[in-house]
């Protein structure tokens, strides 16, 4: 799930408190990825998760003499940048307008390349077309590659719920992307 | 989780945009921004408080301030409001002293009893020693007058043995 070291998050947490003005840069370097590719993922805009991002940070920052160490420093981050998401979506109250592939220029790519971005964009607004708590429940299964269980503790929904609602979520993107894709829907699904 | 195959491959179609890395340096300003914020904040809530308790004193103790012009140099009198609290303060100290003053009073009395006492008891120990006195001066009499008596007596014995043994003549003896 996660490109961050899996260790030592809680003693670069202590350290920090007690004066290690290195140990925060090191959570910042071990986490940066990670927490920036799931905030683009659920914002969709590459500015807004860019901004996100640095806030999540400055809130680690903030709260960091408060952070009690119960092994949880992976949920607690992701739920700092899961509520800032939903901040900035409640603020906002729009729809990602910015594709969630870089910026290309249409003349310097070849036609695969132009395919490859016309699907990636179809794709992302499908997502971005799902409900907010459809969307994070495919963000975090899909690619973070989380349990249910561990989403539920992060989410603070049953994993029943979440199983149903991925289900939900993967109907609604394959009845959006199989006919604007033309892909060949095999049997291999129930 | 191998369900929406085709799905699962549209959803991997996402490149992920290498985002800029997190600018510590701003995080450490903007945290440094919020403190003095923070610290300002609480620094205009300081100034207010003060400035609402000192308006708060001007208003309650002005209306009690009179003035005065004229022949005697102005003098600014305060007029005492009884603040409940001090009443029942002084209330309670008054109590407190005319309990301590009948506690006085009882001790006097006491002490009085506690002298006559006394005295009554030294003018009995005055009269038994007095009587003791005669007693004793009595003893000594009686003590004069038995020495006297054996004296008396001691001389009467040897008068009577000289005149009963020392008259009889050496030889006669049977």
């Amino acid at each position: 799930m996660r490109d961050a070291p899996a260790d030592s998050d809680g003693d670069r947490m202590r350290r920090w408190v007690a004066g290690d003005g290195t140990a925060f840069e090191e959570i910042v370097r071990a986490w940066e990825v990670a927490i920036g590719r799931f905030v683009n993922r659920l914002t969709g805009d590459v500015h807004t998760a860019a901004d996100i991002t640095q806030e999540v940070f400055l809130r680690v920052f903030r709260a960091g003499a408060k952070y009690q160490n119960g092994g949880q420093f992976q949920a607690w981050l992701y739920r700092i940048a899961l509520n800032l998401c939903r901040d900035a979506a409640r603020s906002k109250a729009r729809k990602p307008a910015v594709s969630l592939t870089p910026a290309m220029d249409p003349l310097a790519v070849g036609d695969a390349e132009c395919e490859q971005r016309e699907t990636a964009e179809v794709v992302a607004a499908a997502v971005a077309g799902l409900p907010g708590h459809l969307r994070e429940v495919v963000v975090l299964r899909h690619y973070e590659d989380m349990s249910f269980e561990a989403m539920g503790r992060l989410l603070g929904v049953p994993a029943t719920t979440l199983k149903s609602r991925f289900a939900v979520a993967m109907t609604r993107l394959e009845a959006v992307l199989i006919p604007r894709l033309g892909i060949e829907q095999q049997e291999t699904h129930e | 989780m191998s369900d929406f195959p085709e799905v699962r491959r549209a959803l991997d179609a996402v490149p992920v945009p290498r985002l800029s890395p997190v600018d510590v340096a701003a995080i450490y300003r903007a945290a440094a921004d919020a403190h003095a914020r923070s610290a300002r904040r609480w620094k205009r809530v300081a100034v207010g408080v003060g400035a609402l308790a000192a308006s708060f004193l001007a208003f309650a103790v002005l209306p009690k301030i009179e003035v005065r012009w004229g022949d005697p140099p102005p003098v600014a009198v305060v007029e005492p409001k009884p603040d409940p609290r001090v009443a029942a303060l002084i209330d309670e100290q008054r109590k407190l002293f005319v309990l301590l003053r009948d506690s006085n009073a009882r001790h006097a009395d006491l002490q009085d009893l506690l002298l006559t006492l006394a005295r009554d008891v030294a003018d009995r120990d005055g009269s038994q020693k007095r009587q003791l006195a005669e007693l004793a001066a009595k003893l000594r009499e009686f003590e004069t007058v038995t020495a006297q008596q054996f004296r008396e007596s001691e001389r009467t014995n040897t008068a009577l043995y000289n005149v009963v043994f020392a008259a009889k003549p050496k030889g006669d003896q049977p």
